[in-house]
C-alpha cells in the first residue's frame, strides 16, 4: 500500500467514532497529541530509521541495498530485525500483549509510518500472522504530519519518542549510531546529550569518537558498516576501553609520533580480532609496552613478522560473497573472522598469542629490574613517615622486634653476613 | 606491482599521489597512515594531501615515503619531490653535525683561528668597561655558533654579558650573513629590565636605544611592534608577551629586522600548558636567533626542561621523552636504569647549553672583614622593643633559654 492510500485509509478510520478509544494528553518535541485511535495494523508500515534496528539496517544496506518497508519483502526484513534485536524481551512483550492487549499507545504519522511503538506493532502483526483477530489494531496517537511532507519534524519527534523509552532496551552499538545520526541531522551536542539522556556534551563527543574507532575497525576487517557484527562479537567494551587508552596514553620513555599512534591502533585492532582483548591493557597501561620504547619496538617487529602476514594471506570478503551470496552478512563476517582466528589466533599455538606472550615477558623483565628500587623506596618512605610523625624512639617490644627484623633484612639485602 | 608517484603542486602545499587508486584504497593499513596526514582520494588516478605550508610538507615527506615503503609500495619521486626530500635529509644530517661541533665548543675544543676572529670581533664592539672572562667568551662563542642556545650559568656568572657578546659577534657578520642579527627582544621579569639596559652600556660603552613595552597599554604596544623604526633593545615581560602574542609573531615574521629573542629567567615558561609558555613557544619559530637563560633550568623536575628546548629548537625533537616520563625520572633518580636514562637525556641536551659555575670564573674567594657599627637610635629602639617583648615570653615558657642566650 502506498503512502497516499495509507493516508486515506487512516483518515477514514479516525473519522469513525468506534476507532477513537481514549484521550490522554501527551506532548513530545513540542507537539501535543491527545486522542488515541485503534488503527488496523495492515495500514501501518515500520520505520526503518528506528534506533533499535539501526545496525541491522546499515549492515543489510551495505550489501543488499535499501529496504522499502511498504513492500511485503521489506516488512518481512524489518520484522526479522526487530525480533532479533532482543528476542527474549520481544517474547515477554508478545506474551503480555497476547494476554492483556496493548497497554501503551504508540505514535504514527498520518500516512501510517510508526514513529513510536515499532516493537509493539511487530508483536501485533506477528499475532495476526498466526491467525489472531483480536490483535489486528494498533492503539496510537495519529499525527497530522506526513513523513514525506515534513520529514524534519517527524524525525525529531521520532528521536524524542525513542529516547523516552528505557535506554537499556537498545543494543549498545545503537547508542553510538543514533548519536551520529542526530549529529548529521544538524543537532548541537548539548541537544543530543539532552535527548539521549547522556551526562553532558563531552559524553556525546566520546560516543562519536568511539563510533569512529568502530568504523575504522570494521573497515580494517573488510566489514564496512556491518555494525551488527560489533553486537554479535560483543565489541562495545573493547572499543570503549581502546578509546580511553588512546585518549590518554600513559607516560612513555619516548615521544611517539603520528605514525606510532596508527601502529598502536593497528596492533590493538589485531588483538581485538584475535580475541586477545584483555591484553590491550598490557600495551597501554602505565608501564605497559607502549611506554617503553625498546619493548614497543620489539612488539611492532613481532606484529609485522607474525601477524601482518596472516592479513596478507586472507581471502577477501568479496570472495566470500561470491561463494555464498545468500549467506546473511553477519554470518559471512563470522566465517571470515573465524578463519582468521584459526590461523592467527589466540590459542597457544597461534602467532598472535606468541606475540603477546613475548610482550608480557618483556614487560615482566622490565618491571622486575625496577622492583628493588620501587619496593625499597616505598619502605624508606614509610619509615620516614614514622620519623616525621615523631614516633622515635620506638619502645614497644613488638615494634622493636620488627625493627630488628628490618635491620637483618637490610643487612641481607646489602650482602652483609650475619 | 604497487607503484606510486609523488609530485608537488606549484604552490608547494599539495602533495599529489599518482597511481592505481583502487589498489591504494584497498591497502587499508596504508590508508590509515595516510589519513593521519589528511589524505584525500581524488577521482581518477590521483589522490592528494594538503599542507598549510611548504615547510610542513617537506617535514612530512620523509614520513610519507617511509610509510609507502613500509607497506610494500615502490615510490617514484618527481624531481621537485626528490630535491625537497634530499634538502630535508641534509637538514637532519646538518643538525647532527652541528650538535657535534657545538659539543666540541662546549668542551673547549675550538678552531683557534675562528675563535680568535670571534674574540677580536667582540673586542672591537665592546668599548665599555666590561670584558668577558675566558669562560664567558667560550659561552658567547658557543651561543653565537649555535644561534639558538641555552645558558644555565649560576647567578652572577654574567649571562647578560655573554648574550651581548654573542649578539655583538652575530651583528658584526653583516646583513647578508644568514646568522646576522640587529635587534634584541628580551622577555624577562620586570626587575631584570634595568640590568639589561645598564649592562648594555657596560659592554658597548653607549646607552642603548631601547623600549620597555611593559607599562604601555595594549594599543601602544601594538603600535610600537608594528612601526618600522624600532629600538635596538626591546624589553617585555612574560605576561606582556602573552597579551601581545599575535603582534610579536607578526613583528618577528614580517619585519626587516633580524631579531634575537632572549628569554631571561627562562624557567618561567616551564609549565607545560602554561599561557606564558604557549605564547613564547608560538612566537619561537619566527625568531632569527633564540636564547634561553636561567640559573635554575629544572627547579622541580626534568620536565621543566621540556619547554626550554622546545623554545630554542621548535622544529626538532631534542628531548625525546614524554613529560610524564620526565617527571618519573625525577622521582626515581636513584634507580640504576633511571640513572642511565638521565645520562641519555643529559647527552641529548648537552650540546645545546652551557653552564658556568662561579668557581670557573676565577673570581678570588671573598675575604671577610667584620666591622662593628652601633645601631642608629631608631633601629636600636625597634630592636630593644622586640627583644624585651619576645624574650620575656620565651623565658617564661622555657627558662633554660637564658643560658643559651648568654652563650
Amino acid at each position: 500500500m502506498d503512502a497516499e492510500s495509507r493516508h486515506k485509509k487512516i483518515k477514514q478510520t479516525t473519522k469513525k467514532a468506534s476507532a477513537k478509544i481514549g484521550y490522554l494528553r501527551k506532548t513530545l518535541a513540542g507537539i501535543t497529541m491527545d486522542n488515541i485511535y485503534a488503527i488496523p495494523v495492515r495500514y501501518l508500515i515500520f520505520n526503518q530509521y528506528n534506533a533499535r534496528i539501526g545496525s541491522f539496517i546499515r549492515t543489510y544496506r551495505r550489501t543488499r541495498g535499501n529496504i522499502d518497508p511498504s513492500t511485503e519483502e521489506g516488512e518481512k526484513q524489518i520484522m526479522n530485525f526487530l525480533w532479533r534485536s532482543d528476542p527474549s524481551k520481544n517474547k515477554a512483550t508478545s506474551d503480555d500483549i497476547e494476554q492483556d492487549g496493548q497497554k501503551v499507545p504508540g505514535i504514527i504519522t498520518s500516512d501510517g509510518v510508526i514513529i513510536d511503538g515499532n516493537r509493539r506493532c511487530l508483536i501485533l502483526k506477528r499475532l495476526v500472522q498466526k491467525g489472531s483477530s483480536r490483535h489486528d489494531t494498533f492503539n496510537c496517537y495519529v499525527l497530522s504530519q506526513r513523513l514525506d511532507k515534513d520529514p524534519q519534524t517527524i524525525r525529531k519527534l521520532e528521536m524524542a519518542a525513542q529516547f523516552e523509552d528505557d535506554k537499556a532496551s537498545y543494543n549498545p552499538i545503537e547508542k553510538y549510531l543514533r548519536c551520529r545520526e542526530l549529529k548529521d541531522f544538524g543537532m548541537a551536542d548539548k541537544e543530543i546529550a539532552h535527548l539521549m539522556k547522556e551526562k553532558n556534551e563531552a559524553s556525546v563527543r566520546t560516543n562519536l569518537a568511539i563510533l569512529k574507532l568502530m568504523d575504522e575497525y570494521l573497515r580494517y576487517i573488510e566489514a564496512d558498516e556491518m555494525y551488527e557484527w560489533l553486537t554479535v562479537a560483543r565489541l562495545e567494551g573493547p572499543f570503549f576501553d581502546m578509546h580511553n587508552y588512546l585518549r590518554k596514553p600513559h607516560s612513555a620513555d619516548w615521544i611517539p609520533n603520528k605514525r606510532d599512534f596508527v601502529k598502536l591502533k593497528i596492533i590493538m585492532f589485531d588483538l581485538i580480532r584475535s580475541g586477545l582483548r584483555k591484553e590491550l591493557r598490557d600495551i597501554i597501561k602505565k608501564d605497559g609496552a607502549f611506554a617503553h620504547k625498546k619493548i614497543w619496538d620489539r612488539l611492532v617487529r613481532n606484529h609485522q613478522d607474525k601477524i601482518i602476514k596472516h592479513r596478507k594471506n586472507e581471502k577477501p570478503t568479496i570472495d566470500y560473497i561470491n561463494e555464498e551470496p545468500d549467506l546473511p552478512d553477519v554470518e559471512r563476517t563470522r566465517k571470515r573472522e573465524n578463519a582468521y582466528i584459526e590461523v592467527a589466533g589466540s590459542n597457544k599455538e597461534g602467532d598472535a598469542y606468541e606475540v603477546v606472550s613475548d610482550m608480557k615477558n618483556d614487560l615482566y623483565r622490565e618491571n622486575l629490574t625496577k622492583l628493588p628500587s620501587k619496593l625499597l623506596g616505598k619502605a624508606r618512605d614509610d619509615m620516614q613517615t614514622l620519623v616525621d610523625k615523631k614516633f622515635a624512639p620506638l619502645t614497644d617490644p613488638n615494634q622493636k622486634k620488627i625493627l630488628q627484623e628490618i635491620k637483618e633484612l637490610a643487612n641481607h639485602l646489602s650482602g652483609k653476613k650475619k | 606491482m604497487k607503484l606510486i608517484e609523488l609530485r608537488i603542486s606549484e604552490d608547494k602545499k599539495i602533495l599529489l599521489l599518482l597511481g592505481n587508486m583502487e589498489k591504494l584504497q584497498a591497502d587499508i593499513i596504508l590508508i590509515m597512515y595516510l589519513e593521519n596526514y589528511g589524505l584525500q582520494i581524488v577521482k581518477g588516478n590521483q589522490a592528494k594531501i594538503l599542507f598549510s605550508s611548504p615547510q610542513e610538507m617537506e617535514e612530512a615527506l620523509k614520513d610519507i615515503i617511509e610509510i609507502f615503503q613500509e607497506c610494500g609500495w615502490q615510490v617514484q619521486l618527481a624531481p621537485d619531490v626528490r630535491s625537497a626530500y634530499e634538502a630535508q635529509q641534509s637538514q637532519s644530517e646538518d643538525f647532527f653535525r652541528f650538535t657535534e661541533k657545538a659539543s666540541d665548543i662546549r668542551d673547549g675544543r675550538v678552531d683557534p683561528i675562528e675563535f680568535k676572529a670571534f674574540a677580536k670581533a667582540i673586542e672591537e664592539k665592546f668599548s665599555g668597561n666590561r670584558q668577558l672572562y675566558p669562560q664567558q667568551l667560550l659561552a658567547a662563542y658557543h651561543m653565537a655558533f649555535a644561534q639558538h642556545a641555552c645558558n644555565f650559568s649560576v647567578p652572577g656568572a654574567g649571562k647578560t654579558s655573554i648574550v651581548y657578546g654573542a649578539f655583538a659577534y652575530l651583528n658584526s657578520l653583516g646583513k647578508k650573513h644568514k646568522k646576522y642579527v640587529d635587534k634584541l627582544l628580551v622577555i624577562s621579569p620586570l626587575s631584570a629590565f634595568a640590568p639589561w639596559i645598564k649592562e648594555y652600556k657596560d659592554c658597548f660603552g653607549i646607552h642603548p636605544s631601547h623600549q620597555v613595552l611593559t607599562g604601555m597599554n595594549y594599543r601602544e604596544r601594538q603600535r610600537y611592534l608594528q612601526q618600522t623604526n624600532k629600538a635596538e633593545l626591546t624589553l617585555i615581560s612574560y605576561p606582556g608577551t602573552y597579551h601581545s602574542q599575535k603582534d610579536i609573531i607578526r613583528y618577528l615574521s614580517t619585519t626587516n629586522d633580524d631579531v634575537m629573542v632572549v628569554l631571561d629567567e627562562a624557567h618561567r615558561i616551564r609549565k607545560i600548558d602554561g599561557s606564558w609558555a604557549q605564547a613564547v613557544l608560538a612566537a619561537a619559530k619566527y625568531a632569527k636567533s633564540r636564547i634561553a637563560l636561567t640559573g635554575t633550568p629544572a627547579p622541580n623536575s626534568y620536565a621543566d626542561l621540556s619547554n626550554l628546548f622546545k623554545f630554542i629548537y621548535p622544529e626538532q625533537t631534542i628531548i625525546n621523552m614524554s613529560v610524564n616520563h620526565l617527571h618519573s625520572l625525577s622521582n626515581n633518580s636513584e634507580s640504576p636504569s633511571v640513572k642511565q636514562e638521565i645520562e641519555e637525556l643529559t647527552k641529548s641536551i648537552q650540546p645545546l647549553f652551557m653552564r658556568i659555575k662561579k668557581a670557573e670564573l676565577g673570581i678570588p674567594s671573598p675575604k671577610t672583614h667584620n666591622i662593628l657599627i652601633d645601631l642608629p637610635e631608631t633601629q636600636r629602639a625597634i630592636y630593644a622593643y622586640i627583644e624585651n617583648k619576645c624574650l620575656v615570653r620565651i623565658l617564661a615558657h622555657c627558662p633554660k633559654m637564658l643560658s643559651f642566650i648568654r652563650e
